[in-house]
């Protein structure tokens, strides 16, 4: 009985500091957000009690709907994108040819460059004056787009994301796709199976689970992305490209609206909560 | 028994005696390392008072807090004598700089505030931040009690954060203006920073548009610059330019949601009549007029008459400045920090530019006036210190123009006797005629009102007003409910400010 206690004692001392500097980092930060969302805030000022007013506004907001809209069909197409062009290319690169490696290594370059760093590229290279996308454009096609403009931005924007996502996509097929057996590809092969038959039974019920949570990371990170919109266009023009995080910053710092920030993260909670829920459905299966 | 844990080989795992010891000592280690470390940085000082007659001229109340002391020396002569803390540990003066489009003036920003820390015998940490970091950097500061000891930028929050008396977090500095030659500033400056009575900030110095017109296109229509006068001539002369330049956009004006949105809006409004607020109320909110509908209507008009480049929806500071730079544009109106980029880069471009005051409306000539603020806050550590800064900075006439002249007339000086002697410099003298000619004409976002407003410091942070343009020339929405849209929110804004 002695020793039992002890044993709990000595249990709880060590993981004391771990609970408590999880608090601090993670738990405290997320309930004074839930906290906040019921004041009325803004800098410098003391907290006002609202109940859910900070809610209804933004609830009401038709700006706010854009957001989720917005945010949700960039998610959508960025991750359907990087899936299937990060899976093409990794059964291109699984193939032996000369200079793979130098290929693979190069076509990994994207994922390993700051957001930051991606964000002022692609800021010249959509520009219309001077970018380089309409001097090609312009010598192939004679003409020039506005990249950045109304009618592209949405595109622009989800193709600087699929153009830095895809290497991780890519790289962790090329991980799953080498533990799948090369005899399975023989034997289907003897058999008479197409390469279709090939790709539908063997290369994607062995790369599945990976596919699966490649592919739930990517929407979570897709959906909180921040810094290369925030970079490339400020949410506009206008607001569409307002995604969820440029929401929150607008609302925190430039209508100095804290609790009504901290309202729309605390309405984007569930919504990881569930895609976190999904990947760890997965792991445990 | 029911396993606790278990270790590799699947035995029963326990943490041992020893191990139990080890972490503890760890901890107690990690604890004593923390300690050291802590007070490596935080030293005991040791007060040693040392009176020094330095020949600084500057009068100034400097009052250091230590840990165990106070010690205060008030000085009334130019000759002064400041009474400075030393000993292990010297005060830390931590100042935030907003980072201009005019390098040099940084440059001489930071030069003559180390100048200062070596003289004051303090140590000083430098910040710099982009005009669209400056703001959070700012508000974060005030929010968790630790703002920057001094700032510079961030124009559009003064009022914000100084206009309620229940929640003044900028510090006064009518000290500050009595040690500077206030008299020789130019007083609607001066009126900017005053809040009932009181003065909260001083411009470094005033970025004052001005319009970039490149004298090629208008040599190129048969045209003079002396021509263009009012609005509508500036107009006609952008359609004739496109006349000849079919694929070229020659308004080079900002219509995203951002501060060169905003101005657009104001340059062109104001000549018409526009106004914004007579008084601090909801009641005297002026925006939703006739004259708002009838601006916008013009402005719907040069972009869909391919006058403005579609591009310029984006929200971006910088396009109006490339579109100049680059000749894609015919004119623009900015502070002159583009003409300074051309200067410094592009100096045929330069020569080819004439740098003139904006045009004339049916209700007169008005211009944009930007804020370079420089202020300490209630709640700094070293305010008094952040003051002396100030007198440092702006005191000497003669190192304050070498600032204004490095900036290539990107900015104007705030004292009227500088503006003088520079227009009389031989080689300088007709860039900041315009500038003098420009002054009268500065206006503010709250005009007519022309004072401090909380409330319009946060419309102006929203950039509210350039939504206008995204609702007729991206959603749609036609002039009328637009105007009524935006104007509706201001006058929301302002209620929520000020009170029904």
């Amino acid at each position: 009985m002695k020793l039992k206690i002890r044993e709990a004692l000595e249990g709880y001392t060590f993981s004391t500091p771990a609970f408590l500097l999880l608090f601090l980092v993670l738990f405290f930060p997320f309930v004074y957000v839930i906290y906040i969302s019921f004041f009325a805030k803004t800098f410098g000022y003391e907290p006002v009690f609202s109940g859910l007013k900070n809610y209804m506004e933004i609830i009401r907001d038709p700006v706010f709907k854009y957001s989720l809209y917005i945010s949700t069909l960039y998610t959508a197409v960025a991750v359907t994108f990087k899936l299937i062009l990060g899976l093409a290319f990794a059964i291109l690169f699984a193939q032996e040819f000369k200079g793979r490696s130098i290929v693979r290594t190069v076509a990994v370059i994207p994922w390993g460059m700051p957001l930051f760093v991606v964000a002022a590229i692609f800021f010249w290279f959509f520009d219309y004056n001077l970018g380089l996308a309409n001097i090609i454009l312009k010598s192939i096609l004679g003409l020039k787009l506005f990249w950045l403009g109304p009618e592209l931005v949405v595109f622009s924007i989800i193709y600087v994301n699929v153009w830095k996502g895809i290497p991780f996509f890519m790289v962790n097929f090329l991980g799953a796709l080498q533990t799948i057996p090369r005899s399975l590809y023989e034997a289907a092969e003897i058999d008479g199976a197409s390469a279709w038959q090939r790709f539908r039974h063997i290369t994607i019920p062995g790369i599945k689970y990976v596919m699966l949570i490649v592919c739930l990371l990517s929407t979570i990170w897709t959906f909180g992305e921040f810094d290369t919109i925030f970079f490339l266009t400020r949410g506009g023009p206008g607001y569409l490209t307002h995604i969820l995080p440029i929401y929150i910053y607008h609302q925190a710092f430039s209508n100095f609206n804290i609790g009504t920030a901290a309202a729309a993260s605390v309405v984007t909670v569930p919504i990881f909560l569930s895609l976190i829920s999904v990947i760890l459905w997965a792991l445990r299966r | 028994m029911k396993e606790k844990s278990m270790g590799m080989s699947g035995e029963p795992k326990k943490v041992d005696r020893r191990s139990f010891l080890y972490v503890g000592l760890g901890a107690v280690a990690l604890v004593a390392i923390g300690a050291a470390a802590y007070i490596a940085m935080n030293p005991p000082v040791v007060t040693q008072t040392v009176t020094t007659a330095t020949t600084v001229p500057t009068t100034s109340v400097v009052t250091t807090t230590t840990a165990t002391t106070v010690t205060t020396a008030t000085t009334t002569t130019t000759a002064t004598t400041v009474t400075t803390t030393t000993g292990v540990q010297k005060p830390k003066l931590t100042v935030l700089y907003m980072s201009t489009y005019a390098p040099a003036i940084n440059d001489w920003l930071t030069a003559r505030t180390l100048i200062w820390a070596a003289k004051r015998g303090v140590d000083v940490e430098i910040s710099t931040a982009s005009y669209m970091e400056i703001k959070p950097k700012i508000l974060t500061g005030v929010e968790t009690g630790n703002p920057p000891d001094l700032v510079f930028g961030g124009g559009d929050l003064v009022a914000l954060l100084a206009e309620d008396p229940k929640s003044r977090h900028i510090e006064p500095i009518d000290d500050v203006y009595k040690e500077l030659d206030e008299t020789d500033m130019e007083q609607k400056l001066v009126k900017w920073y005053t809040i009932d009575g009181k003065k909260y900030a001083i411009d470094l110095a005033l970025h004052a548009n001005q319009v970039h017109l490149i004298k090629s296109f208008v040599k190129e229509v048969g045209r003079t610059p002396e021509e263009l006068v009012t609005w509508d001539d500036y107009i006609e002369f952008a359609k004739e330019v496109k006349r000849r330049h079919p694929d070229m956009y020659p308004l080079g004006f900002t219509l995203g949601k951002c501060y060169d949105g905003t101005e657009t809006w104001y340059l062109s409004w104001w000549p018409y009549g526009g106004e914004m607020c007579t008084a601090r109320s909801s009641a005297a909110v002026k925006f939703d007029s006739p004259e708002s509908r009838e601006t916008l209507q013009r402005i719907v008009g040069w972009y869909n008459d391919g006058l403005i480049n579609p591009q310029m929806l984006q929200a971006d500071e910088m396009l109006n400045n490339n579109a100049y730079l680059t000749k894609s544009a015919a004119f623009i109106i900015e502070g002159p920090t583009p003409y300074y980029a051309a200067v410094t880069r592009n100096p045929e471009l330069a020569g080819d530019t004439l740098l003139t005051v904006p045009p004339k409306g049916p209700k007169g000539r008005f211009t944009w006036g930007s804020q370079w603020p420089v202020y300490t806050f209630s709640a700094a550590k070293n305010k008094e210190l952040a003051k002396d800064l100030m007198i440092f900075l702006m005191k000497d006439k003669a190192e304050y123009k070498k600032m204004i002249l490095s900036g290539l007339m990107a900015v104007g000086p705030i004292y009227k006797s500088v503006t003088e002697e520079l227009v009389k410099d031989k080689n300088v003298g007709h860039l900041y005629k315009v500038y003098q000619d420009a002054l009268p004409i500065v206006t503010f976002y709250s005009y007519p009102l022309s004072e401090p407003c909380s409330a319009m410091d946060k419309v102006q942070a929203n950039y509210l007003v350039a939504d206008l343009f995204s609702m007729t020339l991206i959603d749609k929405k036609d002039v009328d409910t637009a105007v009524r849209t935006v104007g509706d929110q201001i006058k929301q804004i302002f209620k929520q400010t000020y009170g029904q």
